[in-house]
């Protein structure tokens, strides 16, 4: 089913919870199937992801109109401690540690979601800056700053728990 | 550029974002500052490290057939009344009749979703052709106004110009005189669009410059007049006897309507 993956991938980033990424996923081609005449123009990779993203927003405010908990931005950065994030590694491990998949997801984290969701459209599905405008919703501008400031805080967080920089020489 | 500006600009650089003349700045700035050169290597490898470590999420196996089946949910509702029953009697002609309707309807809703996203690659692909196309044509107009612009040919006469294209082209072209509406030919170059040579007609009106690109339309006889405005500029498009017709300029929708029912 064409770019089934790539939308649930983008689902679960959004959700981060594979039973949600999946009933969101479902919603989402089924809004795809009943609104294509809302389609413009538009990449058919990068529509279905703005229908992802949309059905997520829907969601989210039903949620927030039930008071419900939002699943969301549980760990912000902003509550970030870099003791908490480096106590699952000894000091010798936190500075011979090169990247590794169980690093990222731990940084990944603690990102809020809108910066997950910018790493995740341009690092993973490699959409380009206009692309990623059109399924942000937002100008051009705002996407390369939020993906910059996005990038520099997934950075400072890898760097607390130990990714050493092969041309750093201070950490 | 200063480190400043090169800071701003690192990743869009590196994710190919910049256009040539900041490319340009961007690199030529790198060369000669270590420490901006030293953020450009520390960025591009925790780039190329992230890409293979970031999590993709890959969909379970049962997601397709869980889509499918909600699409038509009506559908798969009678289904489930039928198996249902089917179970209760124990009645084997009854389960076989669901599994086909459960098949057909599947198959259905799989192929609603292909078709779905297939048209919309064509459409899709048609309108980025389509924005290609007119971007060339546009692009072909403004060098004429560059003054560093030279005609291939300079000449008033249609026929002397139509001779210089015949011998040029391997399709004929008819060049139309516009003095009835005081537009002077000023003579004609061969441009490129979409990878083919394409006739470019200049003509002026004091200091107004127009274009009349054309070209064969080997797949389409005839197309109704199409009128485009991109950064200013008015575009006409029409299809006529196998031929391919833009005028492009800087005019108002009438002057330009006027032009191209002249043309006609």
């Amino acid at each position: 089913m064409p770019h089934l993956s790539a939308a649930y991938n983008y689902a679960y980033w959004l959700t981060s919870n594979a039973q949600n990424a999946e009933d969101l996923t479902q919603e989402a081609f089924t809004r795809a199937l009943s609104a294509f005449d809302g389609f413009r123009k538009q990449h058919p990779k990068a529509w279905l992801m703005t229908i992802v993203r949309n059905a997520f927003y829907t969601q989210q405010q039903k949620l927030k109109r039930r008071g419900e908990v939002i699943y969301l931005d549980n760990l912000h950065e902003d509550d970030c401690q870099s003791d908490a994030l480096m106590s699952t590694q000894t000091p010798e491990q936190q500075f011979s540690r090169n990247l590794d998949v169980e690093l990222v997801r731990t940084c990944i984290n603690y990102l809020s979601s809108e910066h997950r969701e910018v790493i995740m459209l341009r690092d993973i599905e490699g959409f380009n800056y206009d692309e990623m405008s059109q399924i942000l919703e937002c100008p051009l501008g705002t996407v390369m700053s939020r993906l910059s400031r996005a990038r520099k805080r997934l950075k400072n967080l890898m760097l607390k728990q130990g990714y050493r920089q092969e041309n750093q020489h201070e950490l | 550029m200063n480190c400043d500006d090169a800071n701003k600009l690192v990743y869009a650089y590196l994710d190919m974002e910049l256009d040539a003349a900041n490319s340009l700045a961007f690199e030529k700035h790198v060369s000669s500052c270590k420490a901006c050169h030293q953020i450009l290597d520390e960025e591009k490898a925790l780039k190329s490290q992230l890409q293979d470590a970031l999590p993709y999420y890959q969909a379970p196996d049962d997601l397709k057939d869980k889509i499918l089946g909600n699409l038509f949910s009506d559908t798969g509702k009678q289904a489930s009344d039928e198996e249902h029953e089917a179970n209760i009697n124990s009645n084997l002609l009854n389960v076989v009749v669901f599994n086909r309707n459960t098949f057909f309807t599947k198959l259905l809703a799989l192929a609603s979703v292909l078709m779905l996203f297939i048209f919309s690659s064509i459409y899709y692909q048609h309108s980025k052709n389509e924005e290609q196309l007119i971007s060339e044509v546009l692009g072909g107009h403004m060098r004429s106004l560059s003054a560093s612009f030279k005609a291939d040919i300079k000449s008033s006469d249609p026929d002397a110009i139509a001779r210089w294209l015949k011998s040029r082209l391997d399709y004929a072209v008819t060049v139309p005189g516009l003095e009835k509406l005081d537009y002077q030919l000023q003579g004609a170059k061969l441009e490129y669009i979409q990878k083919q040579k394409v006739a470019s007609l200049i003509y002026s009106k004091g200091n107004k410059k127009m274009n009349l690109f054309i070209w064969p339309s080997p797949d389409q006889a005839d197309a109704e007049e199409e009128m485009h405005v991109i950064q200013g500029y008015r575009l006409v498009y029409w299809c006529k006897e196998y031929m391919n017709y833009w005028v492009v300029a800087d005019l108002d929708q009438s002057s330009l309507m006027q032009v191209s029912k002249a043309l006609h």
